[in-house]
């Protein structure tokens, strides 16, 4: 699969870091088709509708919350393959064990700083957009 | 000579001076009974008497005590002749036939009629008289005379010989009586003397006002402490102070008075001399005097007063702990409760429920296991201890811990006896207890939660916007920064600085409240081996400098994960004001203090002024300037924060540019510390 094809979904309900997000994977030319989804319902109807390659879960959502979203994701044969990122700002430990509980891919804590932030988004293209093997659908 | 048997003398004058002589020897005889106070001197004298008076040729007086016959007097001259002859052949016979009649015997020819009759005085008094002493049917002895033949014939002659036997006999009784009034009165003087009880006699003077005191015993001379001396012959009032006060002086008017004998109940007698409890009884001699009998009781009353003391306050203490003691014997059925059992389980008087009745008291199941314990005490011997439901008399409920401990007698339990303590109060209180720490519990839950939620927010929320400022700052600059100037561009590099020292701020504070959330565990490791594990993950802030590090082998009993962030701190501050020295020079070690350890963290850096020691551990604060050594001044706070949350202490010891140190204690383990104080722990040091 080629990195144009994969279609990321990103869930987070802050547009600041909605943009900040979109800019950094812009900034390294890994521009996908990102769709955002504002809420954890929006989320869950995204992926029930369209294919989704990779979603990138905010924690703390509006109407049903981003460990929701994943366990329902994960619990779901359907969507079960997706893989999750977390992309967070909590570093709170329960959050981490949750998380990898309702079977998280990858946990990652958002840093405040943006040169960082970009790191770690070019981080995250390389490993799960260029490198990562998928099942064929 | 009054027995003159010469002839010629006419009959007239011989009578006349026969009776002349009768009568000198019966008055000598009956002045002698009133002058001597000797038996035996009497009873020689006597035999004088009859010869030098009465003209007997000798005489001879014996006393027997009904078997055997014995010789008390003889006259002078022939008696010794007497004595032996007697000592030979022993009584003869004229004595033994004079023993068994009235009248007198008539021996004429002793040698020849008698047997071991000793022959008379001289060639005249040839014939012997014997006659018994007796008077008032007691027939004391005989006596004995020799007389001339023709006297011995005469019947007057043993009329008067008969006279003065019972005039002798007379005497001896009176002898007797009073040598056994003497025997009784020494009998008495002794009774008196030795009796455990006081005793004095006196007599009343001025119609009974005061009484002189005539007799005093050794016992009332003990009692009042006063020797005999100085109370025979005085005023009772004089001598005994307290006697009107204390009504002693009443009752022996009144007993003097009446006749009538009187018991002065216990009462307390005081005078300046002596104090005492007296238990007094008087009564009147025919003579008329009164007699006081006293006992002193002072030590009796005293212990009677120390047992009824100690038994009030068994009874108050047990009133006031709320215990109470009981006892059943299992051979009567019977039961005793001390008062405060009575009182607690609310029963105004009457018998205490035996050992067939106890258990109703009791409820449901409680009542089954307290009637499963007495069994086996009853059986085996095994006492027993509870916590019971009780219900009292009045029907309320209380908590009783019954203590029960049998006794047994030859293998068979005969008794039970216990206490029972009222915990309904203690019981109440636990339960409250118990309900205020769930309230407690819940009320920490809800707080930490609360707490949870906070942190989560601050940790989500308060980021976020954080982002977005450092975010964009940087976007304007990347896509913008052409178009600013380099004021323009310092200005946004501030606020990208600013937002990231913030986001840094929120995280060391994060992490400042998670260390108070962490559940502890507590393990032994290495203290060395932790600082370089510390060490290895500060590489990063070490890059390119000549550090020497120093880490000193100790065990460590505390939270491994805490311990380590606490290290982190302390070296990571030890590199940071170290980094102007080159080497810098770092050193963790431990040492012992007394019974605690004592670990430090120590380096060779810029150190700080002694005089802000106590405000380094602070959050937020910070001795040097900024622009000097960056940091959130939260890594002290933090470290603090680790060592109390292990019980220790920490404390700073610098000087400027003299280096730093940083010494800390960690406290027991509460799983391996001590149990509390008051509980026996061996002997005291």
């Amino acid at each position: 699969m080629k990195p144009k094809d994969i279609r990321i979904l990103l869930v987070e309900d802050n547009p600041d870091d909605v943009e900040l997000t979109l800019e950094a994977f812009r900034g390294h030319k890994l521009i996908n088709r990102i769709t955002v989804a504002r809420d954890g319902e929006e989320a869950l109807e995204e992926i029930g509708r369209h294919r989704t390659d990779l979603i990138l879960l905010d924690l703390k959502l509006p109407k049903i919350s981003g460990l929701e979203v994943l366990k329902k994701a994960k619990s779901d044969p359907r969507t079960a393959a997706i893989p999750v990122i977390v992309l967070t700002s909590s570093r709170e430990e329960q959050d981490l064990v949750e998380s990898y509980r309702f079977g998280v891919n990858s946990y990652i804590r958002k840093p405040v700083d943006f040169t960082e932030f970009i790191e770690t988004v070019r981080h995250i293209g390389l490993y799960w957009l260029l490198l990562n093997e998928y099942p064929r659908a | 000579m009054g027995l003159s048997g010469s002839p010629g003398k006419s009959v007239k004058i011989g009578r006349l001076r026969r009776l002349n002589s009768v009568l000198k020897a019966v008055r000598n005889i009956n002045q002698l009974v009133t002058r001597e106070s000797s038996r035996d001197r009497f009873l020689d004298k006597i035999c004088e008497i009859l010869v030098a008076d009465r003209g007997y040729g000798d005489a001879w007086i014996g006393l027997t005590d009904g078997a055997e016959v014995r010789t008390v007097a003889v006259s002078a001259g022939d008696g010794e002749r007497i004595r032996k002859i007697l000592e030979k052949s022993g009584t003869p016979d004229c004595v033994a036939r004079a023993l068994e009649r009235p009248e007198p015997v008539v021996v004429l020819a002793p040698a020849e009629e008698c047997g071991g009759c000793p022959p008379g005085a001289g060639r005249d008094y040839t014939a012997r008289l014997a006659v018994r002493l007796e008077f008032e049917n007691r027939i004391f002895g005989f006596l004995s005379v020799s007389v001339p033949p023709e006297a011995a014939a005469d019947p007057e002659e043993k009329t008067v010989l008969a006279e003065l036997a019972a005039d002798i006999a007379f005497a001896l009784d009176r002898f007797e009586a009073e040598a056994e009034r003497c025997t009784a009165e020494e009998r008495f003087r002794e009774l008196f003397e030795n009796m455990s009880s006081g005793a004095a006699v006196c007599t009343a003077v001025e119609g009974g006002k005061d009484f002189l005191c005539v007799d005093f015993n050794a016992a009332a001379e003990r009692i009042d402490e006063i020797s005999r001396k100085d109370v025979i012959g005085k005023r009772l009032t004089e001598v005994f102070a307290g006697a009107k006060e204390t009504g002693i002086l009443d009752a022996m008017r009144r007993v003097w008075e009446t006749g009538k004998s009187f018991r002065l109940p216990l009462s307390r007698y005081v005078d300046d001399r002596v104090s005492g409890w007296r238990e007094n009884y008087f009564y009147r001699l025919s003579s008329g005097e009164v007699v006081a009998i006293y006992r002193d009781v002072t030590e009796q009353k005293r212990s009677e007063a120390e047992l009824k003391r100690r038994e009030e306050f068994l009874d108050a203490t047990g009133r006031m702990a709320k215990v109470g003691g009981w006892e059943h014997d299992l051979l009567s059925g019977e039961a005793v409760w001390t008062p405060a059992l009575y009182e607690i389980l609310e029963l105004d008087s009457g018998p205490a429920p035996g050992p067939a009745k106890y258990l109703e008291h009791y409820f449901g199941s409680d009542r089954e296991i307290l009637a499963e314990a007495y069994r086996k005490a009853v059986d085996s011997g095994e006492p027993f201890d509870l916590e019971l439901r009780v219900r009292t008399y009045r029907g309320r409920w209380r908590w009783g811990r019954v203590h029960g401990e049998p006794v047994f007698k030859n293998g068979r339990c005969r008794k039970i006896w216990g206490a029972f303590q009222d915990i309904t109060d203690r019981k109440a209180a636990a339960e409250e207890l118990k309900k205020l720490n769930l309230e407690l519990e819940e009320r920490v839950r809800r707080r930490t939660a609360e707490l949870e939620a906070f942190s989560y927010s601050v940790s989500h929320d308060l980021r976020a916007p954080l982002r977005a400022m450092d975010g964009f700052s940087q976007k304007l600059l990347e896509d913008y920064g052409s178009s600013l100037d380099e004021k323009g561009r310092h200005y946004l590099q501030r606020v990208r600085a600013g937002a990231q020292k913030m986001g840094r701020l929120i995280d060391d504070l994060l992490s400042l409240s998670r260390l108070e959330r962490r559940e502890m565990s507590w393990e032994t490791f290495d203290l060395a081996e932790a600082a370089r594990e510390v060490y290895e993950d500060l590489k990063p802030e070490r890059e390119g400098r000549r550090v020497e590090f120093a880490a000193s082998s100790g065990p460590v009993r505390a939270d491994r994960t805490l311990f380590k962030v606490l290290l982190v701190n302390l070296v990571s501050n030890a590199l940071k004001f170290s980094r102007e020295r080159d080497p810098a020079r770092i050193e963790v070690g431990c040492r012992r203090e007394g019974e605690q350890t004592v670990y430090y963290v120590r380096d060779n850096g810029v150190g700080f002024d002694m005089k802000y020691a106590d405000k380094i551990f602070t959050p937020f604060q910070r001795l040097h300037r900024e622009d000097e050594y960056e940091g959130t001044g939260i890594g002290l706070a933090t470290a603090q924060r680790v060592v109390s949350r292990h019980g220790g202490t920490i404390r700073a010891e610098s000087g400027k540019n003299k280096g730093a140190a940083i010494f800390f204690t960690l406290g027991a383990d509460p799983e391996e510390a001590p149990p509390p104080r008051g509980q026996p722990q061996g002997e005291e040091p």
